[in-house]
């Protein structure tokens, strides 16, 4: 007999189950709410060396014994840079005198053109905002090298012809906007890059005096993609801080990671990559913990997991977007559990965005890279490829290879 | 460009509705040649019978001409891609993780060849999208025929 249901009776809402596993599983959500929620898995080594410690323990480590130091992180997109990038920070909030900044990138620049001069100029705004924050009321020096550097970056408007005695005046003078050199973001600093520096070390010096340790972490400039840019939107701003006793960390791109001219590795102190993680539980249970730190174990088999993980390929973020377009393919089935269909359907999903624009060209590459392990990172096809993440670099034992994003793959296999 | 599931305007915003109000998204649909002013149409009726909040609906033209950034009052975003403009595309990749920082969703609607274009050129934007669907217009007939 059917159960009587009368006003009183719970009504069983599927959403309770759903909506908290994609909370936590969402791959673009605030990394913030991610680091208060505990979400966050921290990696237990280098990802390239398992000897070693991990990048954020490593550039943590080298900003509080060496001032000034300047490291760099480089991966694909969706690798998990941001995360390390945080992790880094809070690691650096173990020392009371730490002043760490984190910037993103498109604060000062719209990444159209390069802008020497506009890095610095954000830092030293956030650094006396900082002091401000901290100390209170601002050396004369300080205010003065502020002032000076927003109305250098930002420009300044004045009135001429305006009676400033005080009387009313029906004549209020002309309004004067003096351009800065930088838009709301930083428009054209090049050529006085040195003046900027030199301001930016007048902000800087209370903190040194004091004895803070500063290190600025600039997250986003990954996202220029072409080395090329990278270089002169870096070089000069790097260049006029080394010496300031200001430790600075950078997301750089992929590509420069490949790059012949070796301006990473010949440049920074410090270089770390991070890979695509490594998908075998024999090697890593990483991706696995991810997972079971998010819920996915409440929800679906160990198979189902092991499944998600393997066809990721290793990418963080595509793990967390199978994961919840699986649990919404379930969802929508009105089905209170994810299996394997659902995590197939998932699967295919993903694969179908990475065949999206991929041409005769780039389908000539794959089957080689897929027949005989063939990949000229020389050539440009295969380094779209590679910033596309349909094809995906894995370290181990310290060898590089290449291999073609699985979800990828298995949309290409013969049916 | 085929493979894509299929999805309706309720079953999308369902969807989004179930991942909550708060949690940031971004969606890109792909709808049929001379479809787009119907699914636009289904999706704000969605939008606002099942989310209840208002809705701001724009096209990648009026959006530059506007030369505005997104307004911050509503928490749903809908964005008609139409015409391929690759500096936008280009901003929009290099600007994707701050696109819904404020943890409002975002969707953009595009024609079969231009969803295809924005998937190979804004690698940054297509790995944040929490989905690609081909969106069709609700079927209101009941299956039946006139």
């Amino acid at each position: 007999m059917d159960p009587i249901q009368t006003p009183e009776t719970p009504v069983f809402d599927r959403r309770l189950i759903y909506r908290p596993f994609l909370e936590r599983l969402n791959p673009i959500a605030s990394i913030g709410t991610v680091v208060r929620q505990g979400l966050i898995v921290t990696p237990g080594n280098d990802p390239r060396d398992p000897a070693q410690p991990p990048i954020h323990e490593a550039f943590a480590s080298a900003a509080e014994i060496q001032p000034g130091v300047q490291m760099a992180l480089v991966g694909g997109i969706g690798s998990g840079k941001t995360t390390e990038l945080l992790l880094t920070r809070e690691r650096l909030k173990r020392y009371p005198d730490a002043v760490n900044l984190l910037i993103e990138a498109a604060e000062f620049t719209d990444f159209s053109q390069a802008n020497p001069g506009a890095m610095l100029a954000a830092i030293g705004l956030r650094l006396f905002a900082r002091y401000c924050e901290n100390f209170g009321e601002p050396p004369e020096e300080m205010a003065a090298a502020y002032k000076r550097l927003r109305e250098l970056g930002l420009g300044k408007t004045e009135w001429y012809g305006h009676d400033y005695s005080g009387e009313p005046s029906d004549d209020y003078g002309t309004r004067v906007d003096v351009p800065g050199l930088m838009k709301p973001r930083f428009a054209e600093l090049k050529g006085e890059v040195g003046k900027v520096a030199d301001l930016l070390g007048a902000i800087a010096l209370p903190f040194l005096e004091h004895g803070n340790q500063v290190t600025v972490i600039v997250d986003g400039l990954d996202r220029l993609i072409d080395p090329a840019r990278f270089r002169e939107l870096a070089e000069q701003d790097l260049r006029a801080v080394r010496g300031m006793k200001v430790s600075v960390i950078l997301a750089a791109p992929l590509l420069l990671w490949y790059d012949r001219g070796r301006f990473l590795q010949d440049y920074f102190d410090i270089v770390k990559h991070i890979p695509a993680a490594s998908v075998d539980p024999k090697e890593s249970t990483f991706l696995r913990e991810i997972l079971k730190r998010r819920g996915a174990g409440d929800l679906m088999s160990a198979a189902s997991v092991n499944e998600i993980c393997q066809f990721s390929g290793g990418v963080l973020r595509d793990l967390l977007s199978l994961a919840q377009a699986a649990a919404q393919n379930a969802y929508r089935e009105a089905e209170d559990r994810i299996t394997r269909k659902h995590v197939q359907a998932a699967i295919r999903q993903l694969g179908n965005r990475y065949l999206a624009g991929i041409g005769g060209a780039e389908r000539y590459r794959i089957r080689r890279l897929q027949e005989d392990s063939r990949f000229d990172i020389e050539d440009s096809n295969s380094r779209q490829l590679l910033v596309n993440r349909q094809v995906l670099e894995y370290s181990k034992k310290g060898r590089d290879y290449f291999r073609v994003h699985p979800a990828l793959a298995k949309l290409l296999a013969p049916a | 460009m085929t493979g894509f599931d299929p999805i309706t305007p309720f079953t999308l915003i369902r969807g989004i509705g179930l991942a909550g109000p708060t949690n940031p998204a971004i969606y890109l649909l792909i709808c049929g040649q001379g479809t787009a002013d119907g699914v636009e149409n289904d999706l704000l009726g969605e939008i606002r019978a099942q989310l209840g909040d208002p809705v701001q609906a724009e096209t990648v033209s009026e959006l530059l001409s506007r030369s505005l950034p997104f307004s911050r009052d509503s928490s749903t975003r809908l964005i008609r891609i139409d015409r391929w403009l690759p500096d936008l595309v280009d901003s929009l990749d290099k600007h994707s993780a701050l696109l819904v920082q404020d943890g409002s969703q975002l969707l953009f609607l595009a024609e079969e060849q231009t969803a295809e274009q924005l998937l190979k050129a804004a690698p940054n934007l297509r790995n944040r999208l929490a989905g690609v669907f081909h969106i069709e217009p609700e079927d209101l007939s009941g299956g039946g025929t006139v």
